[in-house]
This record gives C-alpha cells, sequence and structure tokens, in this order.
C-alpha cells in the first residue's frame, strides 16, 4: 500500500497510456511495420541528438552572449550620453567671458563622470567574452583624454579663462571623432 | 626599490579643490603644487630609491591644465621614464585618471 501510495502517479499515468493504446487500436485498427528501415532509424536518432544538443547547449550560449551585447551597447548608449552632456555645457557656456568659476566645475565635474563610465565599460567589457583589444581600448581611452585636455587644458581655471574662438572647430571636431569611435564599437559589438 | 615611504594626500596636503596651470593664474595652481610639494617629495623619494605615492581622491576633480603642469612639469625636469618608475598614483574615486596622468608624463618632452 505504501508503494501505490508514493507512486500513484507514476502508476496511474502508465494505466492511462495502456487504456489509451487499447482504445486507439481498437477504434483504428492501426498496422505497424515489423521490419525497421535501418536509415529511417538512424535519421531519428540524428534529429533526437540535435534536438538535444540545440535545446541544452546552442540556444543558452546565444542567449548569454545576446545578454553580453546588450549589456555593453546600453553601457555605451550611456557613454555617449555623458559625452553628449560635456557638449551641450561647451554650447552653453561657449560665450560666457571670462567662464564662471561655477561653471568650470560642472566641466570638471562632468569630465569625471564620464571617465567613469568609460572605465566601466572597458571593465564591462574584458569581463564578457567580447574582448576590446589592448589598441582599441587605447585609442578609445586617448580619444577622451585629448578631448578632456582641448576643453580643460591651457589657461583652463585661471580667473580669466574663455574658450578660444579660434579652436571652435577643433572642439567640434574632438566631439565628433569620440561620438564615431563610441558608435562604430556599437557596431561592431552587434555584428560579433 | 620597493618600499613607499613619501605620500602626499592631494585632498589634505594641498586642498579639494586643484585650481589652474600657473600661480599667477589663480590660487592652488598645477605650478604650486609642483614646487611646493610634489618636487620635494619627489626629490626625496630619487634620494632614497623609494616610491612616492600620490592619493587624488577626494577631491573635487582635476582640469587637464593642472594635471599637465604638475606631472608634465615634473616629467619635463627629470625625464618620463624615471617619473614613471618613481611614482605611484592612486586614484579610486576615477581610475581613468592614472592612465591620464601617464599619457601627460609620457607626452612631456624635457626642458
Amino acid at each position: 500500500m505504501k508503494f501505490i501510495r508514493i507512486y500513484k502517479v507514476q502508476i496511474l499515468s502508465i494505466l492511462v497510456g495502456v487504456i489509451i493504446g487499447l482504445l486507439v487500436n481498437h477504434l483504428f485498427k492501426i498496422n505497424f511495420e515489423d521490419k525497421v528501415n535501418p536509415v529511417d532509424f538512424a535519421n531519428l536518432f540524428v534529429t533526437l541528438i540535435l534536438a538535444i544538443v540545440i535545446a541544452f547547449y546552442v540556444e543558452p550560449s546565444n542567449e548569454s552572449v545576446r545578454v553580453e551585447k546588450d549589456l555593453l551597447i546600453e553601457q555605451l548608449k550611456d557613454l555617449k550620453s555623458s559625452v553628449k552632456d560635456i557638449h551641450s555645457l561647451f554650447v552653453l557656456f561657449y560665450d560666457e567671458a571670462p567662464l564662471q568659476n561655477v561653471n568650470k566645475q560642472k566641466f570638471i565635474t562632468s569630465f569625471r563622470s564620464t571617465s567613469n563610465q568609460l572605465d566601466l565599460f572597458i571593465n564591462q567589457m574584458n569581463h564578457c567574452n567580447n574582448n576590446l583589444s589592448a589598441v582599441e581600448e587605447t585609442e578609445l581611452k586617448n580619444t577622451f583624454f585629448r578631448y578632456k585636455k582641448t576643453l580643460t587644458g591651457g589657461n583652463f581655471n585661471s580667473l580669466t579663462f574663455t574658450f578660444s574662438s579660434a579652436s571652435e572647430v577643433k572642439y567640434e571636431t574632438l566631439y565628433l571623432n569620440l561620438t564615431k569611435k563610441i558608435n562604430h564599437l556599437i557596431l561592431d559589438i552587434n555584428k560579433s | 626599490m620597493t618600499a613607499t615611504i613619501e605620500k602626499i594626500i592631494i585632498s589634505k596636503d594641498f586642498i579639494e579643490a586643484p585650481g589652474a596651470r600657473n600661480i599667477d593664474e589663480g590660487k592652488h595652481s598645477g605650478e604650486a603644487f609642483l614646487k611646493k610639494l610634489l618636487l620635494p617629495k619627489f626629490e626625496k623619494a630619487l634620494k632614497e630609491n623609494t616610491i612616492l605615492l600620490i592619493d587624488l581622491d577626494n577631491t573635487e576633480g582635476y582640469a587637464t591644465s593642472f594635471l599637465e603642469e604638475a606631472f608634465g612639469g615634473l616629467a619635463r625636469i627629470y625625464g618620463s621614464e624615471k617619473v614613471l618608475s618613481h611614482i605611484d598614483l592612486k586614484t579610486e574615486d576615477e581610475p581613468l585618471l592614472k592612465d591620464e596622468i601617464e599619457m601627460y608624463i609620457l607626452d612631456a618632452k624635457p626642458l
């Protein structure tokens, strides 16, 4: 009795299976071939193996790669938005003469925040399988440092500092270069 | 050369809000930091063949003008290789600051 109580679901399933089998046999009179074609058997076996491999290995692995790619792309979008914020500050305070201390501090704080976004992206990239090459990493960092140097170098933070109108094109070009690099990385990660 | 004897904590030993490039441009400049703190401590570390640890954390952030004048200035006097082999930078607030400063040191041309 204890055996039946423990395995009642399994026993019930077998009984239901036998009843359905008998009913189908009785109602539809299905005839089965006694001989089995070895090619058909091999075909069935290969299909079964493929189904198991796809279900347990290929699909989870694809899903895991997609999650990594989405995370990296999201991080790059945050970085791009942070760079855009710096450019917006530049557009807003470009004409201010001299640039007020409170506004100088806004630039410094924005650059620090962007630097940390960039560091976060590099860390995540190295943590995922999608490694950034040493050359690409150095190029990305140097493009950011050059942009920072152009905006906060020279006599930035001096009492009389104003952005140079002669360098306006240079500011714009470096901003576009950095944005272009980030966009290329987004596309490369998506394609990889 | 393994020991770190000399140490500079910028937020405590200098200022929390680092300023401009040169002394004549305002208070707490990179030049002032170089002359008053960085250069004497670096020379001591050099003489004793030790490492100078510079803690850049807990400040309001750094403009390139300050960093370039201080660290690039040091490299212009002693050369990039000597500076890089005798300083260690602590930058937990902004990890990439270390790479940025190293770039200014490497870019500095001797006087």
